[in-house]
């Protein structure tokens, strides 16, 4: 009890001091963290923010666990916390994972996934989602889960709701697939560790470390949540970055893809046109 | 028949009984002392292997609850766990056997032979009998074997021995669909069976009576040898010498020489006795001859 006592603590101080939602209790590797237009170098004990972006590499573990004693633990993929809308209809907290191995041992209010086709939402339970960008496959250790189908524009199409030991998969754009179990596929590509319960570390963590930058983001690494569906969000997010020479440079490019950018790179283009007739005489 | 005959005929014959009793005690003791050890072995195997399914049910299994949702793990079954304890043993003891030997199993490893599925019924058809001690030949020599029923006393055993719809879905991938179910409270399903060699118990407790009685031989020749010299030196000797004065003496040669003794034993005294009377009857005739 009292080590929940005192992350529930923790993380409040937190909030008041920007919208933290959870802390990093596993490092494994040498994951990033990429917050505003920054990377820093995650370790254990720090808080992460609502919009964080969180990327390792093939292997490499973050543990996370959120303000209301959910456990996120992510093995080789990225992983963005969606800042809440004040329109949300649920205080489950939304995380975007365009690739990787998730295993989450959800409490309420819940934890949803978001992936490229469906979101996967777990108000109380445990499950391992996987996604490679285009498939999504997910076991049902306990608890249920509820599918919910996407279309490309992010708005829900359909849902299904999963039981305790099922498995279920969609690939891009097919439609979820139950079974009654895993397939040895999916079991032994899994991280071996994502077999056992996960353990929870909160409570060695009351202390904050202090986050060592390590680069500001660059224009192959945006590109990818630019590509996305919240690419307005994004082109907000990393304008400050046009500043950069080579940043601005690399985009150059694509920047008819990116309206905000190019009115700014670009105002001449949206320039109103100029009237070369002469005035006409009454 | 001589004196010394007569004696080395009775001493013989109460050797020969002597020899023979303790010859029967000893075997029959050392025997009963064997086949009391090889079932202290088998009491103690069944512990430990009792102590292995006890350490599974209540510390392997519930560690493994989770990977079990994944890939059945042998390794949380207590009967499994067992066995492969006692296999590492065997590695040492190829003649030492433990088998969890079932009716119904789900492994086929475990399925009962004939004679095993005999004691299996016994245990079915008494409920009332905890333990079947017995002795079977095996290709190793002569087996000691203690069996205990296992019988299903706790609802955990029925999650994955009921039905195939409770059962765990991946123990019936690895094991199929097609035994190990249809299980039942408080019923008798199977019998752990512990196998002990004879052999090696019963070996040395023949080697220890060899030894007894040949140790209990040499002693009895060795009195007997002893009781003999004693018997020649201290009484047969004295009394032979005794015997010729005497028979000189009475054919009339005082002349043969003195009954003398340094012993106040009987034969002493006896020496004694007859040197008085040579010297009186030396003396009567002396006085018929004057």
């Amino acid at each position: 009890m009292l080590p929940w006592l005192l992350l529930a603590l923790a993380l409040f101080a937190g909030t008041a001091r920007g919208d933290e939602t959870g802390v990093v209790t596993l490092v494994d590797g040498t994951p990033r963290l990429l917050r505003a237009t920054t990377w820093y170098k995650l370790v254990p004990g720090a808080r992460l923010q609502e919009a964080d972006i969180v990327e390792m590499r093939e292997r490499e573990q973050v543990q996370v666990e959120l303000a209301g004693g959910s456990i996120v633990n992510l093995v080789g993929g990225t992983l963005y916390i969606m800042p809440t809308t004040p329109k949300a209809t649920s205080r489950a907290m939304t995380l975007v994972i365009p690739r990787g191995w998730v295993k989450v041992v959800a409490k309420a209010p819940g934890v949803r996934f978001r992936a490229a086709s469906a979101e996967v939402g777990i108000a109380a339970g445990t499950a391992v989602v996987q996604t490679d960008g285009t498939r999504l496959e997910t076991f049902v250790e306990s608890g249920s889960v509820r599918f919910t189908t996407l279309a490309p524009s992010g708005a829900p199409q359909g849902a299904h709701d999963a039981k305790q030991d099922e498995y279920w998969s969609k690939s891009a754009s097919g439609a979820f697939v139950p079974s009654a179990r895993p397939p040895k596929t999916f079991v032994d590509a899994m991280p071996r560790h994502f077999a056992d319960p996960l353990p929870s570390f909160a409570s060695k963590y009351v202390s904050r470390p202090r986050l060592a930058a390590d680069g500001e983001v660059s224009y192959p690494e945006a590109q990818p949540w630019l590509a996305g569906r919240d690419r307005p969000v994004f082109e907000r997010r990393f304008a400050s970055r046009l500043a950069d020479p080579a940043f601005r440079q690399a985009v150059e490019p694509d920047v008819a893809r990116y309206p905000s950018w190019n009115r700014r790179l670009h105002p001449e283009r949206y320039a109103p046109p100029v009237n070369t007739k002469p005035p006409t005489s009454p | 028949m001589k004196l010394i005959w007569k004696f080395n005929l009775v001493l013989v014959g109460i050797f020969v009984l002597g020899f023979l009793i303790a010859g029967y005690i000893s075997y029959t003791a050392l025997q009963k002392n064997a086949r009391e050890e090889i079932l202290q072995h088998a009491r103690l195997m069944m512990e430990a292997a009792l102590s292995a399914r006890n350490y599974t049910t209540t510390q392997v299994s519930p560690l493994l609850a989770t990977q079990m949702k994944y890939a059945f793990l042998p390794q949380s079954v207590p009967a499994y766990a067992a066995s492969e304890q006692f296999g590492e043993l065997r590695k040492k003891h190829p003649d030492y056997a433990y088998k969890e030997a079932t009716l119904n199993p789900s492994n086929p490893r475990n399925r009962a032979s004939d004679w095993e599925a005999d004691v299996v019924n016994i245990f079915r058809q008494t409920e009332a009998t905890s333990e079947v001690i017995g002795e079977r030949e095996t290709p190793l020599g002569r087996s000691l074997y203690l069996a205990r029923p296992i019988q299903v006393k706790s609802p955990s055993c029925l999650v994955c021995h009921s039905t195939v719809d409770v059962a765990p879905k991946t123990m019936v991938d690895l094991y199929g669909s097609a035994n190990g179910f249809g299980w039942k409270m408080e019923e008798v399903i199977g019998a752990q069976i512990v196998s002990v060699p004879m052999s090696v118990p019963i070996e040395r407790a023949n080697q220890t009576f060899k030894a007894f009685m040949g140790s209990l031989a040499v002693v009895f020749l060795v009195i007997f040898v002893l009781l003999n010299a004693l018997l020649y030196t201290i009484v047969i000797r004295r009394i032979t010498r005794l015997a010729s004065i005497a028979d000189q003496v009475s054919l009339g040669n005082l002349d043969v020489g003195e009954f003398r003794t340094g012993s106040n034993d009987e034969i002493g005294v006896l020496t004694e006795a007859m040197g008085r009377m040579k010297a009186s009857l030396v003396h009567a005739m002396k006085m018929l001859d004057g």
